[in-house]
């Protein structure tokens, strides 16, 4: 279960981007289970099968309609997280470096 | 499998689903809504395409929280216009319904003065020829007709044929008019729909009438006492604890052998308070004899008559010390529903609550300043026996008499009341903000109080 306390992190430090990277992953990565959390709770077909009419098709309807733009964006936030998360992979790998390059023509 | 719960205000329409689910929407519009907040401070300008697409999804999940909250707003605005505009278009129904009811009495009646010389001849042929049949074979045709009986009584459970049962026996009083010659147009206004001059009580009024004229009288005076064997302390008293539940309620409702129970607490402000049970038709009452839950008394009680049973609890009530200013809630199941509700509505007592069970009731208004809780079975037969339910403020719950499909034989196994206990106890594990509010405001008295039961015994009016 997630901590719905996560999304309302302090901003990280400054001068630690891939910190920073990891932290805005770990944000969108709880707002992406947010709306999956959303999603499950919407009404499903059974929880009015006995109504009956246009009404209740209408309802049923919209309902699946949202369902479907929440989960897509639910899917666009998972991407982002990815997105982040190697953003920050790579920052790490690129700070992992040797910070002096060889000098040229120094070597005998 | 569980038992399927519908609870409505008034005219029994599952307004607390409507509720319900408009209740899952508004909170699916806030988590939303969180979401929705915390986005902006996650475009940081770093990325071009997250930002754009962060963008996206901030503007997909506004649309879907303006969607929620316009669903649950139409719930909610559903949900109150059905307690109104069904009951009006229920009574437009019943109103083109009561007139053409009466036209076909008019039609009927002025064919049966036409038909009435062939149909005696007819009749008579029948009869002569029924004689001429062999003693077997006349036996044959009997049980041939008892076998299809048999076969269309479990029918009587249908709750589609219920329902039309219901209107049907509130239209019985406007063919009986139309058959005199009262014109149709003439009846809506006299009947149930118009001034209310006629209905389902005039019916059972005739009824009572050729009943008390066969001596079966349901108004007759009754004798009370209070049950157990010390009768030095005018019977037995004992210390019991509050009604907890709805199911705790029904399970109190006693037998017909001791129709009457009340339970006398004291309130936290130190008033006192009574609770009343009351129990339903004794079926192997004979009519009209020293059992006062009969059905003589039913009819009495739908013809709007002062019934013995009625009686026996006013002067039970009475005993136990009940005055007009006291405190007092009525729980009473098929018959004692129905005495509970005239009681409750009577003006004569401070009424702060009323449940009923399987009740026959839907003839007399709900319209009291306090918590009213009726429970009903689609399959039952009897709530259906008052007619159409009409002005009621009452929380009516319906809800299935066998989840796990219907019992072998029985018409009346839905009226049973151990199967009440059951739906009353699935109701109180329901969750409706209707039924809740309902339940949350019986009185609920602080100490255990002592519990009474009486007996009633009818006597027979002296000739005149």
């Amino acid at each position: 279960m997630h901590d719905p306390t996560s999304a309302c992190l302090p901003p990280a430090s400054g001068g630690d981007p891939v910190g920073e990277l990891r932290r805005q992953a770990r944000l969108v990565g709880d707002l992406g289970q947010r709306l999956e959390a959303v999603v499950r709770s919407l009404p499903r077909d059974e929880a009015t099968a006995g109504w009956f009419g246009p009404a209740r098709d209408a309802l049923q309807y919209a309902v699946d309609r949202e369902r479907a733009r929440l989960g897509r964006e639910g899917a666009r936030l998972e991407g982002l997280r990815i997105q982040l998360e190697y953003a920050a992979d790579q920052a790490a790998a690129v700070l992992s470096l040797p910070q002096t390059l060889p000098s040229r023509g120094g070597a005998p | 499998m569980t038992a399927r719960i519908s609870v409505g205000l008034g005219a029994g329409v599952a307004t607390d689903e409507l509720d319900r689910v408009g209740r899952v929407l508004h909170t699916a519009a806030q988590n939303c809504h969180e979401v929705a907040v915390r986005i902006p401070p996650l475009r940081t300008g770093a990325s071009v395409g997250r930002d754009a697409d962060l963008w996206e999804v901030q503007g997909a999940v506004r649309q879907s929280i303006e969607q929620f909250d316009a669903l649950a707003r139409a719930l909610r605005t559903a949900a109150a216009l059905y307690d109104t505009a069904e009951q009006t278009a229920a009574r437009t129904l019943e109103t083109v319904a009561s007139q053409l009811a009466a036209a076909a009495g008019l039609l009927l009646s002025r064919l049966g003065i036409v038909l009435l010389p062939g149909l005696l001849a007819a009749a008579g042929r029948v009869a002569l020829v029924w004689g001429l049949v062999p003693l077997a074979q006349r036996e044959a045709v009997v049980a041939a007709v008892g076998h299809g009986v048999d076969r269309l009584l479990p029918a009587l459970s249908e709750p589609a044929l219920l329902e039309t049962l219901r209107v049907m026996l509130s239209l019985a009083d406007d063919a009986a008019l139309g058959t005199v010659g009262v014109p149709p147009v003439l009846v809506g206004l006299l009947g149930e729909t118009g001034l209310g001059l006629f209905g389902i009580d005039t019916a059972a009024l005739a009824v009572a009438g050729l009943a008390a004229l066969s001596g079966a009288s349901g108004v007759d005076p009754v004798r009370i006492d209070r049950a157990g064997s010390d009768l030095r302390r005018g019977g037995e008293t004992r210390a019991i604890e509050p009604p907890g539940s709805l199911a705790d309620r029904v399970g109190r409702i006693p037998e017909a052998a001791t129709p009457i129970v009340i339970e006398r607490y004291t309130m936290p402000d130190g008033t006192p308070h009574v609770e009343v049970y009351i129990s339903g038709t004794d079926a192997h009452a004979p009519l009209g004899g020293e059992q006062p839950w009969d059905m003589a008394s039913n009819v009495a009680i739908i013809a709007g008559e002062e019934s013995s049973s009625v009686q026996a609890v006013r002067l039970a009530l009475a005993a136990a010390g009940v005055t007009a200013g006291t405190s007092i809630v009525f729980t009473g199941y098929s018959q004692g529903g129905a005495i509970a509700t005239l009681l409750a509505e009577s003006g004569d007592y401070r009424t702060t609550g009323l449940v009923t069970v399987g009740a026959p009731s839907g003839a007399f208004p709900v319209r009291g300043d306090y918590p009213a809780i009726v429970i009903e079975h689609r399959e039952d037969l009897v709530p259906v026996l008052s007619g159409i339910r009409r002005d009621t403020t009452a929380v009516v719950v319906r809800g299935d008499a066998f989840p796990d499909g219907p019992p072998p034989g029985g018409v009346l196994a839905a009226h049973e009341l151990e199967r009440y206990r059951r739906t009353a106890s699935t109701a109180d594990a329901h969750v409706s903000a209707t039924l809740s509010a309902a339940v949350e405001s019986l009185p609920r008295p602080a100490l255990a109080g002592e519990r009474s039961a009486y007996t009633a015994t009818r006597m027979a009016r002296p000739p005149s």
